[in-house]
């Protein structure tokens, strides 16, 4: 089937309000944003962004996320003895949330990201179908990995007595936190336009792609 | 406005709508994205952004739980959660935590009625793109819901510590979060650019 896109028909679509216009202008005549055709350095910037917080992961899940003072001992706890805890105290449906949030989410999230970087540099056009669906996942779920640094905020907030017990935070929240951050940023980044930009096979097409 | 072409989002593929009513969704025939999702109209959007506005004085000052450990009672607000955090030194931690749990959606629900009463006061929609173009910025960064479940979490994780009560804050901070995805849900900003296929 022959698909026309707007970097074949010389369109350039707004990404805030989807009034699609003539690439002549850089300014959306209806709503009056900046206008690229595809997002700028996408690729560069997922990439950079990704690293990152596959870097960020790491202390994130080695050092304690949060410490407990209680009667004068300190006790750190890491992401996955969090988990462990809820699973021996017969809290199972919290530690698969607290799981799947901290630990499955963001590896998902980071994996797919790798895999939607590898499609488009290497013009894997068969699994656009597949990957867009992946992203649109990975930007819906996102957020949820946020779940720990709120309990731990909110934790360390409220059990302040001061001599009896009082929790504080470890160097793994804001490891966490960073990498979190960092993934959503890297998918706000992203473009999925790039994956689909292969599949006409016109040289014109390419070279579009290339110049942006 | 999206009658006649527009392009697909996600893919870039050229799409022809011929006749585009607001009331249909409409996705992409290639990587069948949605492009557009039908939103209620504006008149019920401002009237559940200003509910769950009300809601959230309440919830953010209201104690969410009283918690008594060895005789010490304590209770604590939405509000002082996040203000002591500031105190404890991690900073940025505390910023993440209230911004997109608290402030994020309280901001978009102050641009939704800004936008919505800017409209009914005749504003044309080209002035309000700045307002139009935050909310689109700020909307990924909400994370009320993720902030309600952590507060549940905490709860869990505190129950073995303390004996815990609900205070009258954590349920206005629930129906907070329910108005206030129902505005998210009915509002569709895109509609801005669609004011005369919408009164028709």
């Amino acid at each position: 089937m022959y698909w026309r896109s707007d970097i074949g028909e010389e369109k350039v679509l707004c990404r805030f309000c989807g009034h699609l216009q003539d690439e002549t202008r850089s300014e959306c005549l209806q709503c009056g944003s900046e206008m690229h055709q595809r997002k700028p350095y996408s690729v560069v910037l997922t990439w950079g962004y990704a690293f990152a917080a596959s870097i960020f992961l790491i202390p994130a899940n080695l050092l304690p996320m949060m410490v407990v003072t209680a009667l004068g001992n300190d006790e750190g706890s890491t992401i996955m003895e969090g988990v462990i805890y809820f699973f021996e105290h017969g809290e199972a449906g919290i530690g698969a949330i607290i799981f799947i949030a901290s630990i499955v989410v963001p590896f998902f999230k980071l994996t797919v990201l790798f895999y939607l970087l590898v499609i488009v540099q290497f013009g894997l056009h068969g699994h656009a179908l597949r990957a867009t669906r992946l992203f649109h996942l990975i930007h819906f779920i996102g957020k949820w990995s946020m779940l720990d640094i709120f309990v731990v905020a909110l934790m360390v907030s409220i059990v302040q007595f001061q001599s009896l017990a009082s929790i504080h935070t470890g160097g793994a929240a804001i490891a966490f936190a960073f990498a979190v951050v960092l993934t959503i940023v890297a998918t706000e980044k992203f473009d999925p336009r790039l994956m689909w930009d292969s599949v006409k096979n016109s040289k014109e097409d390419i070279i579009c792609v290339r110049r942006l | 406005m999206l009658r006649g072409q527009t392009a697909c989002g996600d893919c870039g593929v050229i799409i022809d709508v011929d006749d585009f009513d607001t009331t249909h969704q409409y996705s992409c025939p290639r990587c069948h994205s949605t492009f557009y999702r039908p939103g209620e109209s504006f008149d019920l959007v401002m009237v559940m952004a200003i509910t769950a506005t009300l809601f959230f004085v309440p919830a953010i000052f209201l104690p969410i739980m009283t918690l008594e450990i060895m005789g010490q009672s304590h209770s604590i607000t939405l509000f002082e959660a996040v203000w002591f955090f500031v105190s404890d030194g991690y900073i940025i931690i505390a910023l993440i935590a209230a911004a997109s749990g608290v402030l994020i959606p309280l901001l978009l629900l102050g641009l939704i009625m800004m936008m919505t009463i800017g409209l009914k006061l005749g504003y044309k929609p080209r002035s309000l793109s700045y307002l139009f173009r935050s909310y689109e910025h700020l909307s990924g960064w909400a994370m009320a819901e993720v902030y309600l479940v952590s507060i549940f979490v905490a709860m869990i994780k505190l129950d073995g510590m303390a004996e815990l009560t609900l205070d009258f804050g954590l349920f206005s901070f629930g129906f907070f979060l329910v108005t206030f995805y129902i505005t998210i849900i009915w509002f569709n900003p895109h509609d801005l650019w669609n004011q005369d296929v919408l009164e028709k």
